[in-house]
């Protein structure tokens, strides 16, 4: 092992043996599928509850037909709504609610409906319960009247109300990706959303890395424990040294994430599966997505880790380091900006051209792949071109950072680091 | 043969000449005070040798050759701005210092335990740095820069900070490593020290070497026109008399410098006229006297 190696090891070691890293790892993905099967769980839990909604129908004919317009079933057959029909008419009414309002507030009833005799023709029905937030019970309570109503209307007017179903049918566009010739579902929301969780992981990570290399080398600096280590390495083997031991550490919490969401995802279908839930397909996790996020979390995170380095080697504390990155923060957020765009114009010709800066490459093809496949040429070029843009950025740093590194005091300029990358 | 040869080496930084046209040569096995004032361009000449930052021209090798990465492993350094990884325990960051010198696993493990034990802290082996005390974290430092046996060992201002007992135990290990035959550059502000210790010195100031050899024959160029008195009553009369060249007020004693090496017997006639004299000296030079007057001779 090489003394690249020696460093990369004891910046790995330093940083996975740390308990926030044990933590945050295991917690992340807990967090993040708590948030989506708890949810699941407590909508599939709620849903199974009967109610008990009294009806007062000052009317008189809707009822009848409002209780078999309202017939949802819960899991075992049983009616979702047990309804009650109560009479009343104008005058007795205030007592009517009184009493059903009491009946609510002691739980004996979970809601009530007032429906006025005008309803046909202004339109307007009450809705009394001790929650009002349901949205998905009102919903259905909601359609069941609406279709009884506007039955009666029709009917009024002479008309056949299966008739106008018919003929007033909406039509629904379906939507579906042609990938390579073939036909995936699939619409705006997943494509759009499973793209940008992608791209806010990418982004996170390299600047929670980014940071943490520039920590450490400002830890290095203000603990002045680096010119002891330069009298044993280089400053060249430092940086690499760093740069890819916590890049080991991004990689091995992605390959703990990656485990562990997938068993997750396999508990949640297994999950929703013995709920009797449908499972849409979901494309988000293709081995072409799995096999790009890789390559362009490491490509990406060389570019910008190694500029961090930089920031850490020309600022002496961290709140120095808060302004000094300023300008590498910049070049990751612009493609975040550029989203929407990109998402609109996956292949238009400014896009192509975007995705080609090296800078915004790790984000922005990643996106175009995820969207529209684009040509092999282009995302071959777009590696190249990050490749070479990641040498030079190099080999750049290599210099600004072996004297930086050595600078105590004022902040360099931007003349000044100029003159260092001169120096031989 | 020379361990280190620095050879007409200069180093600026923008329009400040750091190092200028420097030139000296460490023998191998021997002691070496490098000395100077502050800013005198020390440090700089010293991160040269360890190739840490390059010269602007002229040559340095040591070992007789270039630096490379094994003559990197055959060095020790002991930087006047101490640093250690505060958040590492004293055991893992020493087996790191030794692995990053290219001493095996196994054997720095060993090497370790030995050192830990003969400097007193193997009881903290498994504290964290910054637990230490500042005193132990610079033995610490000490161990990480004799880790790995190396050839050349290079102090900057190994004593700094440690009391009387620590400073004699660092010494004591320092005399012994000379005895094993390593060559060792000390760099200090205290003269009593390099007058004890080191057999070559090199004066520079202002990045230009003033003054290099051996201590002793340095000494002797110096002459014996050096004369160190203890005594009661009133010293003015010294100041004004047209023998003496130079006069240092110590408190207890004063050294004075005379004019002409053979007028020692006329002072004494002066003293024992003027004041209760209890000690009179002629003496070589102190390294002391003989840095306050170059440096001064130079910068004034």
């Amino acid at each position: 092992m090489g003394k690249i190696g020696k460093v990369l090891k004891r910046e790995y070691l330093i940083r996975v043996k740390k308990k926030s890293f044990i933590i945050v790892t295991l917690l992340t993905p807990l967090l993040m599928g708590g948030l989506i099967l708890i949810p699941m769980f407590l909508t599939t839990f709620t849903s199974e509850a009967q109610r008990s909604v009294a009806v007062v129908d000052l009317k008189g004919d809707i009822y009848p037909s409002f209780t078999q317009a309202l017939d949802i079933t819960i899991k075992g057959g049983k009616k979702k709504f047990l309804l009650e029909g109560v009479a009343a008419d104008v005058i007795t009414l205030p007592q009517v609610k009184e009493r059903l309002t009491q009946r609510v507030d002691s739980e004996e009833l979970d809601a009530y409906i007032i429906i006025p005799s005008d309803v046909i023709t202004k339109g307007k029905a009450e809705y009394y319960a001790r929650s009002v937030s349901n949205i998905t019970e009102i919903d259905s309570i909601s359609k069941a009247l609406n279709k009884v109503v506007v039955e009666k209307r029709l009917n009024q007017e002479g008309l056949d109300p299966q008739q106008i179903n018919r003929l007033i049918k909406k039509v629904e566009l379906k939507t579906i990706k042609i990938v390579k010739g073939e036909e995936k579902a699939g619409g705006f929301v997943s494509e759009y959303f499973g793209t940008m969780i992608f791209v806010m992981i990418l982004y996170m990570t390299i600047i929670m890395y980014g940071q943490s290399i520039m920590r450490g080398v400002i830890e290095e600096k203000s603990s002045r424990i680096v010119e002891v280590l330069l009298s044993s390495v280089t400053p060249f083997q430092l940086m690499f040294g760093k740069i890819m031991g916590i890049g080991a550490v991004g990689l091995t919490q992605y390959f703990i994430w990656g485990a562990m969401i997938l068993g997750i995802g396999l508990f949640g279908q297994s999950f929703v599966i013995q709920m009797g839930g449908e499972l849409e397909q979901m494309e988000l996790l293709s081995p072409t997505t799995i096999v790009f996020f890789i390559i362009f979390f490491v490509l990406g995170y060389l570019l910008f880790a190694t500029m961090y380095a930089v920031v850490g080697a020309i600022c002496n504390t961290d709140q120095e380091a808060q302004q000094a990155q300023v300008p590498v923060i910049i070049f990751l957020v612009i493609p975040l900006l550029l989203m929407t765009y990109i998402v609109g114009n996956p292949s238009s010709g400014l896009t192509t051209v975007l995705s080609l800066i090296p800078f915004f490459t790790p984000m922005l093809m990643f996106m175009r792949i995820n969207l529209v496949m684009p040509p092999a040429w282009q995302i071959g070029l777009s590696i190249v071109l990050l490749v070479v843009a990641i040498l030079l950025m190099i080999k750049l740093a290599a210099k600004i950072f072996r004297i930086g590194i050595l600078m105590y005091g004022k902040r360099p300029s931007l003349a000044e680091i100029v003159t260092w990358m001169k120096y031989k | 043969m020379g361990t280190v040869k620095v050879e007409e080496v200069t180093k600026r930084f923008d329009k400040l000449v750091a190092v200028n046209h420097l030139s000296l040569e460490i023998p191998q096995g021997s002691m070496y005070g490098l000395l100077g004032p502050n800013g005198a361009g020390k440090t700089t000449t010293i991160r040269m040798i360890l190739n840490i930052i390059y010269p602007d021209e002229g040559d340095i090798s040591i070992f007789g050759q270039h630096i490379s990465e094994e003559v990197k492993d055959r060095i020790g350094y002991l930087p006047e701005e101490r640093g250690l990884y505060t958040k590492m325990k004293v055991s893992e960051l020493l087996l790191f210092m030794a692995e990053i010198k290219g001493v095996p696993k196994a054997e720095a493990k060993r090497r370790v335990g030995y050192w830990l034990e003969r400097l007193e802290l193997a009881d903290r082996a498994e504290r964290k740095v910054e637990e230490l005390s500042k005193g132990m974290q610079q033995k610490v430092q000490f161990i990480s820069t004799v880790l790995h046996d190396p050839e050349l060992i290079i102090f900057d201002e190994p004593f700094m900070g440690l009391d009387p007992i620590n400073t004699d135990l660092l010494k004591g290990i320092i005399v012994e490593l000379k005895k094993r035959g390593k060559t060792i550059v000390l760099s200090t502000h205290l003269m009593e020290e390099v007058e004890r210790l080191c057999e070559h010195i090199c004066l520079i100031n202002k990045g230009e070497k003033v003054l290099d050899g051996r201590l002793g024959e340095i000494k002797q160029r110096y002459g014996k026109n050096t004369v160190v008195m203890e005594f009661e009553g009133d010293g003015s009369f010294l100041h004004h008399s047209p023998l003496v060249k130079k006069v240092d007020d110590y408190g207890n004693y004063i050294e004075l410098q005379l004019k002409k090496e053979d007028s020692y017997p006329q002072l004494l006639e002066l003293a024992a006229k003027s004041v209760k004299l209890r000690r009179f000296e002629v003496v070589e030079p102190s390294l002391r006297s003989i840095f306050i007057e170059r440096v001064k001779g130079e910068n004034g």
